[in-house]
């Protein structure tokens, strides 16, 4: 396994256990393992793309504040922060467009975190056959590991940060919602199959200037 | 008589040879050839017999006169105003043609009958008055001519119808029986205003007049010219007639000469009053001329090229600076374009280095997370198996360790990172990049921020030069505007100028008509002034020239003549008692001075009381000259009217009749004088011819 490939990994891995840690609703159930339930991979793979492109992630923080869902001038900060540290480009982890929009596999990953007992995974299939529900647990030893190791490691910090940003203003957007949104893009949207969706640093821009009448 | 009127004439002409050929001269000194017609008479004129028939009025009485005279001192004696003075001039009209009868007594008289003799010839004139004046002179004696004899053709002298034909009939006949000739004088015209002169005839009735010594005139030694040239003619000297036909000649002349001055004055006036006026009006035209070429200079298209010319150097340097500086907008634009894309590229350049910087740094995120994050993941255990949930033994867990085998699958695995050290310098590596390139970067923003600086110095150079170019581009519009109005003025200047020229050449034309009317009026001014006049003035100095000489001459040959006149005249005063008079002296001009203690006197100067008997001195003087020597052509026939009119002292009358009855003596038949006079005194006076004393207040007729 090449160096890129391995450090992709385990982006990803950290990556989707902050999901469930920050967007899973807490769980009081049978089992005491588990202490928190994230019920949508589609959620989980929407949210991973707004960490993924912080240009759409600004861009939808500018809707917000245009729309008034948001503060204006809490927005402009957060926004130019992003620009400033040149995130959009530094902080891009490339996603594939599949037949829904942005979507990766998270098997492995959520099979990785399962192995060292951080969640469990379960999916209720239909009488049909097909795959239902799709369960992500997170385990006590998972939150404690989080909450007292991983949290304080510095380069960690960002993805919880990001997290924390992402729930306090889209937290209550369902996948669906939030695939909506996306879609707006055309250069989303547009993306072929399998390719990586392109940025929209240059719109950010546009919409922010357009808003505060200043440059990014 | 040695003078020679051909030399004399070549005398002239050698005096005047430079102004007149010898032909002129011929021609101005011509006297008809008749230089040699003065010459002497001995005939002596004595009236025998007058006889006048006629009615007297207001009582239709009719009468006869009929009175015989005789050589010698004839008397008649009467009273006043009982007609002797009709007696004289009844004798002036016979002889003469003319006479002045008085108003009231001429219509009485019908016919007059006069007989006269010359030497030995008998002449008897009848005038009838009848009707129309006819008159006949005889050469008959009145006695001879009876009414009822035939008269033969041979014994009329003339017959005469006219008062004026008898006037002329017998001035002929004594001018050919005496030698008489018309002496000329010039008077002015008597018209009024006219320039004209006249050139008057002596005639026979004027030197009848210098014969009739009327009361009157006693005071009177010379009327007008008349009796001078009566005396001349009396006196006959040689050369008489030319210089009064020269002197004729000469007042003509001069007369014309005034005439033709006072012309030349005239047309002196006219001409130089022209030549003012073609004067004024060339200086009109001049200043015309002067005053157009002055407004022209305001127009002057040669000023209007120059500073179009000035204008077009003007714009080519305004051109040329315009070129430069836009040439310099141009250059620091193209610089600042140049640097832009300098900036550009090195901005490219920044984008490409930010680019790799923000790689570097994702890497040096990515390996540093991945260090984390692989520790944080190696340090939780295996727990289960993903794939069949079941719990991981530690055995199995042991067996990995020790055997390096996957405690899920025993496939060999790798020691999880072992190699930190590796990641480590990796990430010292990308660090060192980073650093690197954050230097190009801070390099090529210097490097920028320099440009920026080139960029806003070339900028701030460009305003002004834009300024400039603006401004020059302002003042070429306003230049070449300037100089298209300067065109449209140089071509109406031009035509100005052109219709100017036009003018002017027209003015200059009547000008140099002005100019050639002016000089041939100051030529004919030089003529007029010069040459006319030089040759009338030459003409009269000429003419005045040969009168003198002929006057010198005539003097000088009769010398003698004139001293004989002189002494006769001092002689007859003398005896006539007049003896304090020392010397007479007859001029050129024959005007007698009496010399009297010792101081010429003119006849004026003499006393009344003396003036008859100088009168008398010089007459009797003449005939005493004719008789003694033959010079002159005196009739020795006086007539004397009155002569004790005014001088009725008694000493004075006694005088009068020592000198009648001296001159009875002296003269005896020599001479005739007819003496009337009212003075009873002198009835008993002695005389030689007839004495008629009419008692008081007994008419004559």
């Amino acid at each position: 396994m090449n160096q890129d490939s391995s450090i992709r990994k385990y982006r990803d891995r950290i990556r989707v256990l902050l999901i469930i840690y920050f967007f899973s609703e807490e769980f009081s159930g049978s089992n005491l393992k588990f202490v928190k339930l994230l019920k949508d991979e589609v959620r989980i793979q929407k949210i991973d793309f707004l960490i993924r492109y912080p240009d759409y992630l600004a861009y939808e923080l500018l809707e917000l504040a245009d729309e008034g869902e948001a503060d204006s001038e809490t927005v402009q900060s957060i926004v130019k922060e992003i620009f400033q540290s040149n995130e959009p480009e530094i902080r891009k982890d490339e996603m594939e467009r599949f037949f829904f929009g942005a979507w990766e596999s998270i098997d492995d990953t959520i099979s990785f975190l399962m192995a060292r007992g951080l969640i469990f995974f379960e999916s209720k299939k239909h009488t049909d056959g097909k795959v239902g529900q799709k369960y992500y647990y997170l385990t006590q030893d998972a939150k404690s590991k989080i909450d007292n190791g991983l949290s304080t490691l510095p380069t960690i910090t960002w993805y919880i940060d990001r997290c924390k940003l992402i729930k306090d203003y889209f937290g209550n957007f369902t996948g669906k919602e939030l695939r909506v949104n996306q879609y707006k893009h055309p250069e989303y949207k547009n993306t072929p199959f399998k390719e990586y969706i392109v940025g929209i640093e240059d719109k950010v821009r546009d919409k922010y200037f357009q808003l505060y009448n200043e440059t990014l | 008589m040695s003078f020679s009127y051909k030399k004399f004439i070549q005398l002239i002409h050698e005096e005047f040879k430079e102004d007149f050929s010898y032909d002129e001269v011929k021609e101005l000194l011509s006297v008809d050839k008749e230089y040699e017609r003065d010459n002497s008479s001995n005939k002596s004129l004595v009236v025998n017999r007058l006889k006048f028939t006629g009615i007297k009025q207001p009582n239709d009485i009719p009468f006869e006169f009929d009175k015989s005279f005789d050589s010698g001192v004839n008397l008649i004696i009467g009273d006043n105003l009982k007609g002797k003075s009709t007696i004289l001039k009844a004798i002036k009209f016979c002889l003469t043609g003319s006479s002045k009868i008085r108003d009231d007594i001429s219509p009485w008289i019908k016919e007059y009958y006069l007989e006269f003799s010359i030497d030995k010839d008998r002449y008897t004139v009848i005038i009838n008055l009848e009707g129309r004046q006819k008159s006949t002179l005889f050469n008959k004696k009145i006695d001879e001519l009876s009414k009822d004899l035939e008269v033969d053709e041979s014994e009329i002298v003339f017959e005469s119808k006219s008062s004026s034909d008898f006037i002329q009939q017998m001035e002929s006949f004594f001018f050919n029986q005496f030698g008489f000739y018309n002496l000329q004088w010039t008077a002015k015209d008597s018209k009024k205003d006219s320039l004209k002169i006249n050139t008057a005839n002596a005639s026979w009735k004027t030197y009848y007049n210098f014969l009739n010594l009327e009361s009157k005139d006693s005071n009177v030694m010379f009327y007008g010219g008349q009796s001078e040239l009566s005396y001349q003619m009396l006196l006959g000297l040689k050369l008489t007639y030319p210089i009064n036909r020269l002197k004729i000649k000469k007042e003509r002349k001069e007369y014309n000469l005034s005439l033709l001055q006072h012309q030349n004055e005239k047309n002196f006036d006219n001409i130089s009053k022209e030549q003012k006026k073609l004067i004024r009006e060339k200086e009109n035209l001049q200043k015309e001329i002067a005053k157009k070429s002055i407004k022209s200079q305001v127009l002057d298209s040669e000023s209007l090229i120059s500073e179009r010319t000035k204008l077009n150097s003007y714009i080519n340097s305004t051109q040329d600076e315009l070129k430069l500086r836009q040439d310099e907008v141009r250059t620091l634009e193209k610089q600042i374009d140049i640097l832009n894309q300098k900036i550009n590229s090195n901005k490219i350049e920044i984008n490409s280095l930010a680019k790799a910087k923000n790689k570097s740094l994702k890497k040096v995120n990515d390996i540093k997370e991945y260090l984390d994050i692989g520790i944080f993941f190696n340090n939780i255990d295996i727990q289960i198996c993903p794939h069949c949930n079941h719990t991981v033994e530690d055995e199995q867990r042991n067996n990995e360790k020790n055997n390096k085998e996957c405690m899920l699958c025993n496939h060999t695995v790798e020691e999880p990172l072992t190699d930190t050290e590796t990641y480590q310098d990796k990430i010292n590596e990308l660090e060192s990049d980073i650093q690197k390139i954050e230097e190009q970067l801070t390099l090529y923003e210097t490097t920028n921020s320099q440009i920026l600086g080139e960029i806003s110095d070339y900028e701030n150079k460009i305003p002004s030069e834009k300024n400039r170019v603006q401004e020059l581009q302002k003042l070429e519009e306003e230049y070449t505007q300037k100089h298209s109005e300067l065109g449209k003025k140089i071509i109406s200047s031009a035509e100005q100028e052109k219709k100017l020229n036009q003018d002017n050449s027209s003015l200059e034309k009547e000008i140099a008509v002005l100019e050639y009317r002016i000089e041939v009026l100051e030529k004919e001014l030089a003529e007029e002034s010069k040459h006319k006049n030089t040759k009338y003035h030459r003409e009269i100095d000429l003419l005045e020239t040969a009168i003198n000489k002929l006057k010198a001459t005539r003097l000088s040959e009769n010398e003698e003549i004139i001293k004989t006149l002189e002494s006769l005249i001092l002689e007859e005063l003398k005896d006539l008692g007049i003896p304090n008079v020392s010397e007479v002296k007859i001029g050129e001009n024959f005007k007698a001075k009496f010399m009297i203690n010792g101081v010429y006197s003119d006849f004026d100067a003499v006393s009344e009381g003396e003036q008859l008997r100088l009168k008398l001195a010089l007459y009797l003087g003449l005939i005493q000259l004719n008789i003694q020597s033959g010079q002159g052509k005196h009739p020795k026939f006086l007539v004397i009217d009155s002569p004790a009119k005014e001088e009725g002292d008694k000493g004075y009358i006694q005088g009068l009749q020592k000198v009648i009855e001296e001159v009875s003596t002296k003269y005896g038949q020599n001479l005739q004088i007819i003496i009337c006079t009212a003075e009873r005194d002198l009835q008993d006076v002695k005389v030689n011819g007839h004495k008629y004393i009419y008692s008081e207040n007994e008419f004559l007729f």
